[in-house]
């Protein structure tokens, strides 16, 4: 008998696994900056370097995913994107808006690849009617 | 240089989102599949004009010339279901990769049981074979045989409307939009039915411009001489009047022997239509008489009266 509460028993896609290890590393990096501004509310000199490091995990853990994911063209354009978000996180001079910016670039890529996104309908050309039919199964 | 007035910068009589449709429909053909395009809307709305348009672009694309819209010579604009199956069959052998269904509203639900529609179903069911694309133009497709829609000819539907000196206008739906005005179209009211059009959103909306001179006199006159042909059948059909075939078909004989009848009884014909003469029923009775007698003399029985 097969028994279903066994976890080896129903493999999960090697996807799955890497969409679920950067939902984690989104999820630490907003815990980082959840300190970064409770201490900052409280009067306090915030400390912007841990969040810093979360989001260049992050980053570094996505742009693993996109170079196994995308077409290699399409890799290649993204890897132009983040030699500078890279680049960005590495500088002397990096503040508080440059973190907003990265952050906000970041939650806009997850959405784009359908890892945080909520409705996951299809996204296709309405103005094809080809698309459409196909879209509705016809 | 001058600019057309009869195309837009695009350099075709309609916008870029239906010419970019076209070419997917083309390419659909190509891998053989079916496809059907409909165009719909009221009287005077730019139906047949656009339907020229559409397929003139097709040709283009395959670098065929333009539709031809003589009188004696259309090959690709059929007037009326039996032209278009008369059509559709030569179509292979001119190698057409377009073929235009004018009046098609004698394809429809109420017709469903008769022979012709039978015909017409067979070959919307089978044309993808032939590799070509059919467009038709009709007043309202929600009028048009179920089975069409049952097996998904149909890939999308120009509705025409608000037609003015300049251009006309169209709301382009694909096959699911075109389902759900068919649903909305069986709610509504008597009288609002053409409401429906507005419940459900087009994939896209565009504009066409008039053929050139030339050509829009020319297919004035085609599709003025399909609908008194139309109107003179209706006619004949009101009054009830017959031709020598269908008399021949009625008195089971054959149209020689019916041609010798008339002449020998000297029946006269009751209406001279198009240089074809029909009759009443009174020559149909005449005409039955005469067929028993002649019965009756050649197994030597005696004559009843």
């Amino acid at each position: 008998m097969v028994d279903f509460n066994n976890e080896t028993t129903v493999s999960t896609p090697a996807t799955n696994i890497v969409k679920v290890l950067l939902l984690q590393a989104r999820a630490v990096l907003f815990e980082a900056l959840e300190q970064y501004y409770t201490h900052k509310f409280n009067g306090i000199t915030p400390n912007i370097s841990v969040a810093r490091a979360r989001l260049l995990i992050a980053f570094l853990e996505l742009q693993g995913y996109l170079k196994r994911t995308l077409p290699k063209d399409r890799a290649k354009e993204e890897q132009k994107t983040y030699s500078q978000v890279f680049e960005k996180l590495d500088s002397e001079e990096f503040e508080e808006k440059d973190m907003k910016d990265l952050v906000q670039f970041l939650n806009v890529k997850l959405d784009k690849l359908n890892i945080t996104k909520i409705d996951t309908h299809k996204e296709y050309d309405r103005s094809s009617w080809e698309q459409d039919n196909k879209a509705h199964g016809y | 240089m001058e600019e057309n007035k009869n195309l837009y910068s695009n350099g075709l009589p309609f916008d870029g989102h239906l010419a970019k449709n076209l070419e997917e429909q083309v390419g659909r053909v190509k891998g053989k599949k079916a496809s059907l395009l409909i165009i719909d809307g009221l009287q005077g709305e730019g139906k047949t004009t656009l339907l020229v348009e559409i397929m003139d672009e097709v040709n283009r694309i395959y670098g065929l010339p333009p539709v031809k819209l003589d009188l004696t010579d259309h090959p690709q604009m059929a007037m009326g279901n039996k032209e278009f199956i008369r059509f559709f069959r030569q179509a292979k052998d001119e190698n057409l990769v377009i073929l235009g269904y004018d009046e098609a509203m004698d394809y429809n639900k109420r017709g469903s049981m008769t022979r012709l529609n039978q015909i017409l179903n067979e070959v919307f069911s089978k044309f993808r074979g032939f590799r070509i694309i059919i467009v038709m133009a009709l007043p309202n497709f929600c009028k048009l045989d179920d089975t069409l829609f049952d097996l998904g000819i149909p890939r999308g539907l120009l509705h025409c409307r608000d037609r003015d000196d300049n251009y006309g206008t169209f709301d382009a739906y694909s096959l699911s939009g075109m389902n759900w005005i068919r649903f909305w179209f069986d709610k509504l009211p008597k009288g609002a039915k053409n409401m429906a059009y507005g419940k459900v959103i087009p994939n896209f909306r565009g504009q066409f411009k008039d053929l050139e001179y030339s050509r829009s006199a020319k297919l004035d006159i085609l599709s003025t001489r399909s609908k008194q042909k139309s109107l003179s059948e209706a006619e004949i059909e009101a009054e009830g009047l017959m031709g020598y075939n269908k008399l021949a078909t009625k008195c089971a004989r054959s149209i020689i022997w019916v041609r010798q009848a008339v002449s020998k009884l000297n029946i006269k014909s009751s209406r001279l239509i198009n240089r074809t003469k029909y009759f009443d029923e009174y020559a149909l009775n005449r005409l039955i008489e005469y067929a028993n007698t002649q019965k009756a003399k050649k197994k030597g029985r005696k004559r009843l009266n």
